[in-house]
């Protein structure tokens, strides 16, 4: 039942994402971040008493969310400062159960990175002092790697199958002006299969970027977005799901098989809808294998058939299910945690209409995932219109 | 967590487990109340939620569940490529470990494979897995 303290989406900004961003520094691009998701949800500042933001510094207190205080309605009445909590999904949904439950009304989320995500060179998933990982020299992309094979062994799954997903979404990046590798010729199948391999079987095109650039919402509730100009969108579902900690044990795809799905049946059960509602899909995509493996959690088709699934223009703005269209983190953008919030950004802009080239036209129903490191874990929203 | 003993990370709940391996042995953590192993070692069984547990040697020989060769060293300096499993063992747990003396033709999930010893890029020694040879 629709309450007038729903949480609901009314400002959103993206930075310029790119390969790098010279001259900038990561907490300067959050303050633009934070400045323009502001400007688009048509407040004032001070308005903000909720923030779930990173303090990258310098200056304040490391990492405390409080140090943005006095830019906001101080004092504040909430805050989150983990860095998985201040992003995406995960930072939408307790921002959400903080507005629902009248501990502030209107939060800020964001993050941003300028510069390398880390000075030794080290792959994603190693080189941070995990000892397991680190030891025999696994990353976030051999995760996805050893489930992906799996698959392959159990499944069938080809190799031409995951180049395709990942050729698809690449191709979408390619015409979205604020992708990061916006532009270029098309995206064959053939250059992803050409492409030099990472952790077999996943080559270099079939996983995702590593960028520099930053992402911003604000959320406040049904009742206070009512008075906005921007158009509102409601956060309708959404549910957690968590196997193991990352990058303790390798990923096995027997426990990994179709994770999240308990937590996207729970998000469809408070939407009061369906996977077939779904008019958009905003999927992670740190590889080419990983979108295939949601859409059979989703139960669009059955495990094992993923790959026959995303094959031909099902997953292109024509198909029956749009995905990615921003170009993902395969084109798009993947900076270590602001792209979480840019799935919700991507969700969000569909269903408030206008993108041009892009737009699934008259989008009302967004499906927003989260997930990491061989799908240790999966967030998911239900977006729709207010 | 640098050890005086090691150049390498190791914590007091690893520490037991590459003294082992140095010696040519593979240790795993079993719970003395459920009498189930477990791994990686964690303060706690992770079947139960009992603290009392104790190393103990497993057989050594497990299967490949799954495999992946590596292309991009994970941390500079790491040679390339090299092929990291997941490899279950009868004893009921799995692990990551790196597959050697198998050529890649033969690589495969539900490959019958033991245990042996190897230096890893940091210097240490590590279990690692080969195919297993058949008994005579």
């Amino acid at each position: 039942m629709a309450s007038a303290r729903d949480p609901v989406v009314v400002g959103v900004y993206l930075t310029r994402q790119a390969r790098t961003l010279p001259g900038r520094t990561s907490h300067e691009l959050l303050i633009e971040a934070v400045k323009g998701a502001i400007a688009d949800a048509g407040i004032d500042r001070r308005d903000i008493d909720g923030v779930a933001l990173d303090w990258p510094g310098p200056g304040g207190a490391p990492g405390d969310s409080a140090s943005w205080a006095p830019y906001f309605g101080a004092p504040l009445k909430w805050v989150d400062s983990h860095f998985m909590d201040t992003t995406g999904v995960r930072g939408v949904l307790k921002a959400g159960a903080a507005i629902s439950a009248g501990l502030c009304d209107t939060v800020v989320i964001g993050s941003a990175r300028a510069g390398p995500f880390n000075t030794t060179g080290a792959a994603v998933g190693s080189g941070m002092g995990l000892e397991w990982i680190d030891a025999y020299g696994a990353s976030t992309m051999a995760y996805f790697a050893l489930v992906a094979r799996r698959h392959m062994h159990q499944f069938g799954t080809t190799p031409e199958q995951m180049a395709h997903v990942a050729a698809v979404i690449r191709n979408h990046g390619r015409t979205n002006p604020e992708a990061a590798l916006y532009g270029g010729d098309p995206v064959t199948v053939g250059d992803i299969l050409a492409s030099p391999m990472i952790a077999d079987p996943l080559h270099r095109l079939d996983c995702c970027l590593m960028n520099e650039g930053g992402a911003a919402l604000i959320m406040t509730t049904a009742e206070r977005a009512k008075d906005l100009a921007a158009k509102g969108v409601r956060v309708a579902g959404g549910a957690m799901e968590f196997a193991q900690g990352n990058y303790i044990n390798p990923p096995l795809y027997r426990d990994v098989r179709t994770l999240g799905q308990a937590a996207v049946r729970r998000a469809f059960g408070q939407a009061g809808l369906s996977v077939a509602d779904v008019d958009v899909f905003c999927v992670y995509d740190p590889c080419s294998f990983e979108v295939l493996r949601q859409f059979e959690m989703l139960g669009l088709c059955g495990e094992g058939e993923g790959g026959d699934f995303v094959a031909g223009d099902r997953l292109t703005l024509d198909g029956d299910c749009p995905t990615n269209l921003d170009g993902g983190m395969l084109a798009g953008s993947w900076t270590g945690t602001s792209q979480l919030t840019g799935k919700v950004i991507e969700g969000v802009r569909q269903i408030r209409g206008g993108l041009g080239p892009r737009q699934v036209v008259d989008a009302e129903v967004a499906l927003v995932t989260n997930a990491g490191s061989g799908a240790q874990h999966l967030e998911t929203l239900i977006l729709t219109g207010s | 967590m640098a050890d005086a003993a090691f150049d390498f990370p190791v914590t007091p709940l690893s520490r037991p487990y590459w003294e082992a391996a140095a010696q040519g042995r593979l240790i795993a953590p079993r719970c003395n109340a459920c009498k189930r192993f477990f791994f990686a070692p964690e303060v706690a069984c992770t079947h139960c939620f009992s603290t009392d547990w104790t190393w103990v040697e497993t057989a050594g020989e497990g299967e490949v569940y799954s495999y992946t060769t590596i292309h991009r060293a994970p941390v500079p300096g790491m040679a390339t490529p090299y092929v990291l499993a997941a490899v279950e063992l009868p004893e009921g747990f799995a692990m990551f470990a790196h597959l050697v003396d198998c050529p890649p033709e033969a690589l495969a999930c539900g490959l019958p494979v033991e245990v042996d010893f190897r230096p890893l890029h940091d210097g240490r020694i590590a279990p690692v897995f080969k195919p297993r040879q058949p008994s005579v």
